[in-house]
């Protein structure tokens, strides 16, 4: 994030749909982040179970405070990894 | 029951009376047809009984030294893991040549060595899949009616001794190693692959044939 006292934040997308929606308490207004993505389930074996990627296609805001949401990584494919990046207006 | 002790052994006294000696001279030297016993017995032991694989081979011996292979075969497998299920089977094939290490004239027994190219079709069945997720919690997932094609190559050392008259018997040591590693693109990857065995990178597989020569 840019703009903000907070630099990085890990949000967790979902496995099971292509849409993720997280709801951010910003000065006692919530605001929705929006991420629109491909799941890719990934076997590895019976016991280890499935990994998730994701292919990131767009990302949005509600907030009208958030300037542009862009994404700089469109592959998810690790646990820390910078993917999006939200630019708030001054 | 005597009927068909009676027919066995007049098969076996008709195999037999065909087992043909070549010229030492000739390219071609006989054909034979071998059915697998070891694999068979360790995959059914192995996994008790949840798992199937049965095979056949046919080779050629030419010039006293060259054996071009081929083998067919058809497995079935079961297997659970932590509450996953993978139900699957097909068939599959292998195609290669073996070399007689020691060249002893006219002796049919010899150690060999050879390559092999294999491939298998299956359908299967992956059922009860675990997906964790640290925020979103566990999820189990089913994904039915799969289809897949695996190839992979293989070094197999081995014998091939006579027995008695065209009657003969042997083994082979396989190691193996997987061509199709990568899924495409919404597939899920088998757990079992016939004729390989549980799908890794590098696998091992061995046989014990009884096998007649023609």
């Amino acid at each position: 994030m840019q703009g903000n006292g907070i630099k990085v934040m890990g949000l967790e997308l979902r496995p099971d749909t292509n849409l993720t929606a997280y709801l951010m308490l910003y000065h006692d207004q919530i605001d929705t982040l929006y991420i629109q993505h491909t799941p890719r389930q990934q076997f590895i074996s019976l016991a280890c179970g499935c990994a998730v990627y994701h292919t990131i296609t767009a990302a949005w805001s509600s907030d009208p405070r958030v300037d542009s949401v862009s994404i700089i990584n469109a592959a998810v494919e690790a646990i820390v990894q910078d993917n999006l990046c939200i630019h708030l207006h001054e | 029951m005597n009927r068909l002790l009676l027919i066995v052994t007049l098969c076996c006294l008709a195999l037999c009376a065909s087992a043909r000696e070549y010229a030492d001279t000739a390219v071609y030297q006989g054909l034979s047809v071998k059915l697998d016993i070891g694999n068979s017995v360790l995959e059914l032991a192995r996994s008790a009984g949840k798992i199937q694989s049965y095979e056949a081979a046919i080779n050629v011996r030419l010039a006293k030294r060259f054996y071009p292979t081929l083998e067919v075969g058809y497995a079935m497998a079961e297997r659970g893991a932590d509450g996953g299920m993978h139900k699957g089977q097909g068939g599959f094939g292998r195609l290669g040549m073996d070399l007689a290490v020691v060249k002893k004239g006219a002796s049919e027994n010899n150690m060999l060595v050879g390559l092999r190219f294999g491939g298998a079709y299956q359908n299967y069945d992956l059922t009860d899949v675990k997906l964790h997720s640290e925020y979103w919690g566990e999820q189990r997932l089913n994904f039915y009616d799969q289809q897949r094609f695996d190839c992979w190559g293989e070094i197999v050392a081995g014998c091939q001794v006579q027995v008695y008259k065209g009657f003969q018997m042997g083994w082979y040591v396989r190691m193996k190693l997987l061509f199709t590693r990568n899924a495409k693109e919404g597939e899920v990857m088998p757990y079992y692959v016939p004729g390989l065995g549980f799908r890794k990178d590098f696998n091992w597989g061995f046989n014990y044939y009884l096998a007649y020569k023609f």
